[in-house]
């Protein structure tokens, strides 16, 4: 029972170290966002020799959505000799053919590929476009997404640095309007991109590709073997994939777009879990191969772990209020006294919606919003909501792992009813 | 740089940063915050004791006379009072029925569709009391706590809260451009707010530990302790910050841009 | 009273989001973040959007000699004159269109904006907020922009001039010693170089200034004088390239770069550093800085017929004869040293 009790105990100081942590690293990335340099994007290179691209945009029955970014794509500055568009019908039942048939007829860069055999799901779509795609470099946009006139020629600009391999651009959510979920998810967003993602690529850390709004080298992704299609979280493990092997992953702050974000919580319930599933999967594989590469310096791998991990916290703060528990009901709460309110500063602090609130009120000071930052507090059930589904997701990950479980890929439920794009506006 | 040309050019939110320094930032800690938890380090003895006299005062109705006490136990710098009362342990039936109703709920509540983020929340506030009820169930003898023990842990525990909310609050305030006066008024309040919130929960959890029952110290002390006091935190700092990301919309001195 | 200690434990439970729930009912900032779907970068965008405003509201057949009440951002007073000659001293307290030609002698200070659809002559110590013109600008010395300046035809700087936030042209932008700038855009810009000597030779032929397929020479911190390489250069270092080098391939070092005199970079250069460019050395790629950039007398960047960028964070210094083909920019101080 002594050896019990060390243990719970053991594992309780783990869950504070943990927390601190991450503490400390979010708030590091709190002050240098405000008051640090930050580090410049390339996106006002201006020059004439443009690298050719080739849009790739993953469609399974997107008909609500697959006109709104096509007509912006169509629109975008790029040289029209410098671009192809592939938008890539993944198994789609339902008018997601006969819409990309219709673009292709009109415009002779957009070239649909129908994909109905073979691998399902993001990643299986990306390697066969890859396959046939022309251009050096490869952009990547969810058929949600609106991108703006010059956003290709902002993400592509970064290649003319040879160490960069991969780019990820912001992502703003347009649907806020819609309901608290929808609020409280672009407070999350702002937190992580303005904040999270700019400070780490100020500290030359390791900024993530979030797998959309962003591009890479299609040369050095095909030569890695492409997208992993075990893995949902095809995004995280190319970020990994590249860095370990000496390429760089930018973070272009000034190159932004609207994307949708779910408006129903079990939609949301759903993302966070695959999320987690993903993410939890490309750390165990990524673990190792990080601390040994020799291409990063002890600062990135520092990060790169802490990144890793970011899906796991949940599962040890979870864990962490069993362990609680089981050590109450021995009659060890003496020690809870004065360490136990730490769990929960560092946890809510941390944790209360992948961005803690003090990195989401810094954001949306920088962004020059004001009413939105009220709407804080109510991250606290978003805390314990994330919690749930990111254990989830991780149980979901051991057993990918354990049971060698081949993943069935899951798109994001849609919720726009085919608006045009004057509703941005 | 050319500040008359920048400050009509307005900075587009990507790199912009605020006017302000690491140092400043470091001297408003030491000088508003530190000060407010030191407050806490040398006057907790007095402040327990003022907390379990209000206490007193307001349960003394509910008890028999010299039932409720004030004691002095060893703490960090000097002795903390907490207020004895007596114990109340759960029948068989009360846990019972806790267990069930807790159950039933376990299981219905995740076929609500709506509001998914709210019941979560209540979902781990009923697991841990189903646990705590079949504890009750089996093995009543051995719970290892009285209420004087819950008061000596919640009084511990609050001491820490206080010393810590004016570091969390500073941590979080002080490196943004608002004036001192707008700073130090935000510490002070949420200073304010978190002695009045504890001293306020001290005594309603101590009546519902007394005479409900010991059954709901795990959720008293685990859901609705220490997480809860981040509430007011967020709360008032999301005041805080919105009144000056007003104020600074049209401020151009506040901004930055790039280092 | 125990009522009234559980009724203020539920409000201070309760006061935290009400500020929230409040927002949530009124739905005061509910709207996302404003991106401009429409934006194109274009370094000569405050001018062609000064005219295009300009030109809108002038909707009716102008006069010459009128001046005529405009809604621009505001309400504002535009005087439209044909070809002007402003004397020395003088205040000009309106926006001014002129249908021809503008000279202004010394000391003139132009408190709104000039669209010129001729050529501009500003004197010497003249202060302008900013100005458009469809023709030629010429500078003399002292002169100061608080905002922008660009013109279709060429600029021509005849002594040290505060540029303001973005000297813009279609055709030759030529510099002297102690200009200061932020962005500066022409084909080329220069820096007392005589046109008439601009090289016949100063294109690039066929292929785009792409690096082999070779893999990259990682962590060097010095390339020999007269080394021939043909790949790309990444250093996790600072580093530099002894003279006469030639590079064909990109460069990035994450400390700083120092490039010798006479060398020849066919490739974009990256640092996180400052970046020294050396006499006569030609870059026949882009140029970013995350701190500084010097090109010392004669370097060369882009060709004719490629549009290249040097662009310094903090700060970036042109000596005499430099020649940029493209676009030059700094959030810090840029100097013609």
């Amino acid at each position: 029972m002594e050896m019990v009790i060390l243990a719970l105990r053991g594992y309780l100081l783990f869950t504070i170290v943990i927390i601190v942590i991450y503490f400390i690293r979010h708030y590091v990335f709190t002050l240098n966002r405000l008051f640090g340099e930050q580090r410049i994007y390339y996106h006002d290179i201006i020059d004439s020799d443009l690298k050719t691209i080739s849009v790739l945009v993953p469609m399974h029955n997107e008909e609500k959505v697959a006109t709104n970014i096509l007509d912006l794509l169509v629109q975008s500055d790029y040289s029209k000799d410098d671009i192809e568009i592939i938008p890539i019908n993944d198994f789609s039942a339902d008018k997601t053919q006969e819409i990309l048939d219709n673009y292709a007829s009109r415009y002779p860069y957009i070239k649909p590929l129908h994909r109905y055999t073979g691998d399902r799901g993001k990643p299986a779509a990306l390697n066969a476009a890859i396959r046939i795609a022309t251009g050096e470099i490869i952009i990547v946009f969810d058929a949600d997404y609106l991108p703006p006139k010059d956003i290709l020629k902002s993400i592509a600009v970064c290649f003319n640095d040879p160490e960069v391999g991969a780019v990820m651009g912001r992502v703003i959510p347009i649907n806020t309007r819609q309901n608290i979920l929808t609020r409280l998810l672009d407070l999350e967003r702002t937190g992580g991109y303005q904040v999270d993602q700019q400070a780490r690529y100020n500290l030359r850390l390791m900024p993530q590709y979030g797998g959309t709004v962003g591009g890479f080298r299609r040369k050095v992704v095909d030569d890695l073997g492409g997208f992993n299609t075990k893995i949902l979280a095809e995004d995280t493990e190319l970020t990994y994939r590249l860095s370990i092997n000496g390429w760089k992953v930018l973070y272009a702050n000034r190159a932004e777009c609207y994307e949708e974000v779910p408006e129903k919580w079990d939609a949301r319930a759903r993302q966070i879990r695959r999320w987690s599933r993903g993410h939890n999967g490309v750390m165990f594989r990524y673990c190792l191969p990080l601390l040994s590469s020799p291409y990063l310096s002890f600062r990135e791998k520092i990060d790169g772990m802490l990144l890793l991990q970011v899906y796991c916290v949940p599962v040890i703060l979870l864990t962490g209020l069993m362990n609680s528990l089981a050590l109450f009901f021995l009659g060890e709460m003496e020690m809870f006294s004065g360490v136990f309110f730490l769990i929960f500063i560092g946890a809510y602090s941390n944790f209360g919606n992948f961005a803690p609130f003090y990195q989401v009120g810094t954001a949306c000071l920088l962004d020059g919003a004001a009413q939105r930052i009220l709407l804080l507090p109510f991250l606290l059930f978003n805390f314990f909501f994330n919690m749930w589904y990111i254990t989830k997701g991780f149980v979901d990950a051991c057993i990918d792992v354990v049971t060698w479980r081949k993943t069935k890929w899951q798109k994001t439920e849609r919720f726009r009813n085919g608006a045009n794009k004057e509703s941005v506006s | 740089m050319n500040k008359e040309a920048k400050a009509i050019i307005l900075y587009h939110r990507s790199y912009r940063k605020i006017a302000g320094s690491m140092w400043d930032f470091f001297l408003q800690f030491l000088l508003i915050a530190v000060p407010l938890s030191l407050v806490i380090v040398f006057f907790y003895p007095q402040i327990t004791q003022t907390v379990c006299v209000i206490a007193r005062a307001l349960l003394a109705p509910y008890y028999p006379d010299d039932t409720l006490r004030i004691i002095q136990i060893p703490f960090i710098m000097g002795p903390t009072s907490i207020l004895d009362l007596p114990s109340k342990y759960p029948s068989v039936l009360f846990c019972t029925i806790n267990a069930l109703v807790s159950l039933i709920l376990l299981v219905l509540l995740p076929a609500v569709k709506n509001a998914k983020h709210l019941y979560i929340f209540v979902i781990v506030i009923l697991f841990i009391n189903f646990m705590s009820s079949l504890f009750f169930m089996f093995f009543p003898y051995r719970f290892p706590y009285e209420v004087v023990d819950y008061s000596e842990f919640y009084m511990k525990q609050q001491i820490n809260i206080w010393f810590f909310v004016p570091i969390i609050m500073g941590l979080a305030i002080l490196p943004l451009p608002s004036d001192l006066t707008s700073k130090s008024a935000t510490l002070l309040i949420t200073f304010c707010y978190s002695l009045v919130f504890g001293a306020t929960r001290y005594v309603v959890f101590l009546f519902i530990l007394t005479k409900a029952s010991l059954l709901y110290m795990a959720v008293l002390f685990f859901v609705l302790g220490s997480l809860v006091d981040f509430i007011y935190i967020v709360g008032i700092y999301s005041v805080h910050v919105t009144r000056l990301a007003k104020k600074m919309k049209g401020d151009f001195a506040s901004w930055k841009w790039l280092y | 009273m125990l009522i009234l200690a559980c009724t203020l434990l539920v409000l201070l439970l309760i006061l935290p989001f009400v500020p929230g729930t409040r927002e949530l009912i009124k739905r005061r900032d509910a709207a996302p973040l404003y991106i401009n779907i429409d934006y194109h970068k274009d370094p000569r965008y405050f001018a062609v959007s000064c005219k295009k405003l300009f030109l809108g509201s002038l909707k009716t057949p102008i006069t010459v000699g009128e001046v005529r009440d405009v809604m621009l951002s505001k309400e504002e007073k535009v005087q439209i004159v044909g070809t002007v000659h402003v004397p020395a001293g003088s205040v000009i307290e309106n926006i001014l269109y002129v249908v021809q030609h503008l000279e202004s002698e010394t000391n003139v200070s132009f408190e709104k904006e000039i669209y010129v659809r001729g050529t501009a002559r500003i004197g010497e110590n003249n202060r302008l907020q900013a100005l458009a013109c469809d023709g030629d600008i010429h500078l003399m010395k002292g002169t100061k922009f608080f905002r922008w300046l660009d013109a279709e035809g060429s600029i021509t700087v005849e002594g040290p001039c505060a540029l303001g936030v973005g000297a813009t042209c279609s055709g030759m932008l030529s510099l002297t010693r102690q200009c200061t700038f932020m962005k500066l855009y022409g084909f080329p810009v220069s820096v007392n170089v005589d046109p008439a000597l601009l090289r016949e030779d100063d294109t690039l032929g066929g292929e785009s200034v792409i690096a082999s397929g070779s893999l990259p020479l990682r962590d060097c911190s010095a390339i020999p004088a007269s080394s021939r390489l043909n790949c790309d250069i990444i250093s996790s270092k600072s580093m530099t390239i002894g003279e006469h080098a030639v590079i064909q391939g990109h460069i990035k070092t994450h400390g700083n770069l120092a490039i010798g005199a006479h060398v020849t970079i066919v490739g974009n250069i990256f640092a996180e550093g400052n970046i020294e460019i050396g006499l006569q050395s030609h870059v026949m790629g882009t140029i970013f800085s995350q701190a500084r950039v010097l090109l010392k007398q004669g370097v060369r960047v882009g060709a004719k017929n490629r549009i290249k960028s040097v662009i310094g964070k903090k700060s970036v210094a042109l000596e005499d004869n430099v020649i940029v083909y493209g676009f030059i920019m700094t959030e810090g101080m840029g100097v013609v040293v």
